[in-house]
């Protein structure tokens, strides 16, 4: 007997029933993982020069890989400041993720930061969408655009 | 038979895993998709919009660049079928506001609660009148802040979708000019799922 034949006498021997069970438990497994949230963060600073730099920094490359920036603007309404990043999806498929602005004022600290809610944006494939916000007071100078998917 | 023992058990243990509750923290300002009802994520999406539209508005960043207008919020009409704490959507949008310096507010629930102060102050006989309130020196509101919330549900075997549209306004008290508008959208979809929760 060939190995060929070994294995398939092997292959044939063993119950329909019990490859239905390990189809179905595979199946479980890959939907499990296909559902479940990453959570990666993503964080887009201005930089100190005031120039706006196209990046994205993240713990987690995959995000990387999903969006760019594409262009940032900046403005004032009177004495509130006002932001503009669009942010491309660079895959083909939608992606679906969550940006969050932080306004901070002249000593670091984080303006109303608890109230800046998270915004869910489905961005389809190779699409751009502008992430925009105003500071929420006078005294905010910087800000960071925060990105999870 | 050892086999069942240690089946039985493990169905043991995974029960008792499964009943027993499980109370965390969460992010308040995290997004909730639990079904199509309006939320807490759609109540923080339409503070933020409304407010960053109103405060950057020019004819507004004109008006509040050196004084800081009065106002006051009348009620939200909730035009859904459901029931929706638009008191809860106002007072984050006052606050909001508030905490920007560009405006002040008035009030209107607690206009009772004033009156009775100012009678307790002035008629009671238990508070000096050197100290107590003079009335007739509120500052009288300048806008009124107002809107709606709608919505349309349309359903089939599958899908269930459901559109809202809120809508704010600023009108201008004396010369009942509406100085201000503008609207949030929110669409939530509910599809039945082939397999699994």
């Amino acid at each position: 007997m060939t190995r060929i034949e070994s294995i398939s006498k092997s292959v044939r021997s063993i119950s329909l029933l019990t490859w239905a069970v390990a189809a179905c438990l595979v199946f479980t497994a890959s939907a499990t993982t296909g559902c479940s949230t990453a959570g990666t963060t993503a964080t887009l600073e201005e930089t100190p020069s005031g120039e706006y730099a196209q990046y994205i920094s993240t713990p987690n490359s995959g995000l990387r890989r999903k969006l760019s920036i594409e262009s940032m603007a900046m403005r004032n309404a009177g004495d509130l400041r006002q932001v503009q990043a669009v942010l491309r999806n660079l895959k083909n498929s939608t992606q679906r993720f969550q940006y969050k602005v932080v306004w901070y004022d002249a000593s670091g600290f984080a303006i109303d930061s608890e109230s800046r809610p998270w915004n869910p944006v489905t961005l389809r494939g190779k699409d751009t969408f502008p992430v925009q916000a105003t500071a929420p007071r006078a005294s905010a100078t910087t800000f960071k655009i925060h990105v999870k998917d | 038979m050892k086999v069942l023992v240690i089946a039985l058990l493990a169905v043991g243990f995974l029960q008792t895993g499964c009943a027993t509750p499980k109370s965390l923290y969460q992010d308040p300002t995290a997004v909730e998709e639990v079904g199509t009802t309006f939320g807490s994520t759609d109540l923080q999406m339409i503070a933020e919009k409304m407010v960053d539209s109103l405060l950057s508005f020019p004819p507004i960043v004109q008006e509040t660049a050196k004084r800081r207008p009065v106002m006051f919020i009348e009620r939200i009409k909730n035009k859904t079928s459901q029931h929706i704490d638009t008191e809860s959507i106002t007072d984050t949008i006052s606050t909001k506001i508030l905490r920007s310096g560009k405006f002040r507010f008035v009030d209107m629930d607690r206009i009772n609660a004033v009156q009775e102060q100012i009678a307790f102050q002035k008629n009671s006989g238990m508070v000096s009148q050197e100290s107590s309130l003079a009335t007739g020196r509120q500052i009288g509101a300048e806008y009124m802040l107002y809107g709606n919330m709608s919505s349309i549900v349309k359903r089939n075997s599958d899908v269930k979708d459901v559109y809202y549209k809120f809508t704010l306004k600023l009108m201008h008290l004396e010369s009942g000019i509406l100085e201000w508008q503008d609207e949030k959208e929110i669409r939530k979809t509910q599809s039945r799922r082939t397999f699994g929760r």
